[in-house]
């Protein structure tokens, strides 16, 4: 049943990623097809290696559209951004007993990702993601500063 | 209906070559689409992934309310529902279906819960009480396939390979007709039944693990077949080898007509007329014709039946506490100088709680050949039991087995006049009980 699950149309998915440049241009950020295919590829994979099944790609077009207006990526850097990012995301889901609505939880690792790690995604590991999970609230969201070393 | 069976239906045709890889696809596809938006629904919108176990789950649920709607069409007619409708709409078709099911099996849970048998079995009610929260924890959409209660106790034709609401909606059905057969017992009998059966295995029956609709039914055949009344529960060793003797004497194919018709006389016995309950009763009969089939032949009816051991025939009877000779000299003046019968019977009760004391009042010669009739009737047959078998075993000595004493106003005559002239079956029931008791010699008093 999981592989059933699993067969999803790829052109589908590139052409939904690739629709998003007309968004990201004016950033100065786009992606190739190339880039779409490796970002698709690379959920996959994370998808697996954390047990989740997702039918859509709302999520990588989510960040996709939230990240290109970032100070801190560069259009070298732009595809591993998105599948480093994706990677935590997925991870911080299954910690988080998806308790966490996905754009709550991209929007709070902008937050960090900008206001925190000077844009290096390295640093949005170990304890940080922890505190992402701890200082969520239902009712409050993220309310409340959170401790930083 | 196993899961998936729709799925399977089309692979199955395509396989055959019947559609091509293409409709397949397509199929699949429209399925994937139904789980996204459950996906949606499931998370409230606010998650697009979920843990794989979840959309399995889910995709499971989904396939259970496809495969609904599509077994309710006939064999030849459900690739074409399919076709039709597509499978979104083969999809709500089968949540609607669910719904209507969920009402329909909600009904028959207080129809049940109604007549439930009022036996303090722990399966029995922990599985009622479950299937109770059944209704509160199941999920049409999102667990239709689940099974979500904790059915313990067993039903005689429960072999279902259902699960979900289907399953319970079975499930309730079957323990309905049973309840409804057991009911036409006397609870009282069906306790004592029960008790016994736990007995003989050697455990608490309000612990055990057994189907009570089995052990009546087996209980009532058996009774039927040694010649009793279908209500009676109650069997004893010669009952059983009354009915294997009846069988003893047929050929082997009038065995089997023999039993079929004893099942039937068994039912009209007690009156069953509801269509379906009888149906279950032949239905279950057939599953365990064989082992009722084999037991017969061996002639061991012990295997399927159980009887109640025989009272002990030993009857011990313990006398009361004589009286002084100062004080029953007085109460035989008393007795002289009252006229009233009445007076005097009640005197006796008063004052007499010896047999030895009783029997020296009898032949006191206080009463009048008349009166004795009277001191009988107000004594219980237990009593008059005993005085049967203390005159009798004294004549026994004096004048050998088979002779009375013949003494006229003498109260052992007037005693076995009395016992004659009872109902049949009444003096039968005291010369019964005689016979079962057992005197201690020192309670003859000394000719």
């Amino acid at each position: 049943m999981t592989n059933l699950i699993r067969m999803e149309s790829l052109e589908s998915g590139i052409r939904q990623i690739m629709a998003v440049n007309k968004e990201t241009e004016k950033y100065g950020l786009t992606l190739t097809r190339a880039d779409a295919v490796e970002i698709i590829s690379n959920r996959e994979r994370i998808l697996k290696a954390t047990g989740r099944i997702e039918l859509s790609y709302e999520v990588i077009k989510k960040f996709i559209e939230l990240f290109s207006s970032s100070s801190y990526i560069s259009q070298d850097e732009y595809a591993s951004v998105i599948n480093e990012l994706l990677e935590v995301f997925y991870y911080l889901k299954n910690e988080s007993n998806d308790d966490i609505p996905d754009d709550i939880l991209i929007e709070r690792l902008k937050d960090v990702f900008e206001n925190k790690c000077g844009g290096c995604i390295e640093l949005i590991s170990g304890k940080e993601l922890m505190y992402i999970i701890r200082n969520y609230n239902r009712k409050e969201g993220f309310g409340g500063e959170e401790e930083w070393n | 209906m196993e899961l998936g069976y729709a799925l399977s239906l089309v692979s199955r045709y395509k396989r055959e070559g019947l559609i091509h890889k293409g409709t397949e696809i397509n199929l699949r596809s429209q399925l994937m689409a139904i789980l996204k938006e459950l996906i949606m629904d499931f998370t409230k919108g606010e998650s697009t992934s979920i843990k794989e176990e979840v959309a399995q789950n889910l995709l499971a649920s989904i396939c259970y309310a496809i495969d609904t709607a599509v077994c309710s069409y006939p064999d030849d007619k459900r690739y074409s529902y399919i076709m039709s409708k597509r499978l979104k709409g083969v999809y709500n078709d089968g949540i609607y279906m669910l719904n209507n099911m969920m009402n329909e099996t909600k009904a028959i849970y207080r129809e049940v819960m109604k007549s439930k048998l009022d036996i303090p079995l722990e399966i029995y009610n922990s599985t009622l009480d479950g299937i109770g929260r059944f209704f509160k924890d199941y999920s049409i959409l999102y667990s239709a396939h689940d099974t979500v209660a904790d059915i313990d106790y067993p039903l005689v034709l429960d072999e279902m390979s259902e699960k979900g609401l289907i399953y319970i909606r079975e499930y309730l059905l079957m323990l309905r007709y049973e309840t409804a057969f057991v009911q036409y017992f006397s609870f009282e009998n069906v306790l004592k039944l029960l008790d016994l059966y736990g007995k003989y295995h050697g455990f608490n029956y309000t612990k055990g693990y057994f189907n009570i609709f089995e052990i009546c039914f087996i209980q009532s055949f058996l009774a039927v077949l040694a010649g009793k009344s279908a209500f009676c529960l109650e069997l004893f060793s010669y009952d059983l080898d009354k009915a294997a003797m009846q069988l003893r004497i047929l050929e082997s194919s009038d065995v089997d007509k023999a039993l079929l018709t004893n099942t039937k006389k068994m039912i009209t016995e007690l009156g069953v007329e509801e269509k379906k309950v009888i149906e279950y009763i032949n239905e279950y009969f057939n599953k365990a014709f064989k082992r009722i089939k084999i037991a017969c032949d061996q002639g061991n009816l012990l295997e399927l039946g159980l009887i109640k051991q025989e009272e002990s025939v030993q009857l011990k009877f313990k006398d009361g506490d004589r009286i002084g000779q100062k004080r029953f000299r007085r109460i035989i003046a008393e007795l002289n100088n009252t006229n009233s019968i009445k007076e005097k019977i009640a005197s006796l009760k008063n004052s007499i709680h010896s047999l030895k004391d009783f029997i020296d009042v009898m032949e006191a010669d206080v009463f009048y050949r008349k009166e004795f009739a009277e001191v009988f009737v107000a004594l219980d047959f237990s009593y008059l039991a005993i005085l049967y078998k203390y005159f009798k075993g004294r004549n026994s000595i004096a004048h050998g087995d088979n002779e009375i004493e013949h003494s006229e106003g003498s109260w052992g005559f007037e005693l076995m006049e009395y016992i004659k002239a009872l109902p049949a079956n009444v003096s039968a029931k005291i010369i019964e009980l005689a016979d079962q008791l057992e005197l201690d010699e020192d309670l003859l008093p000394e000719d």
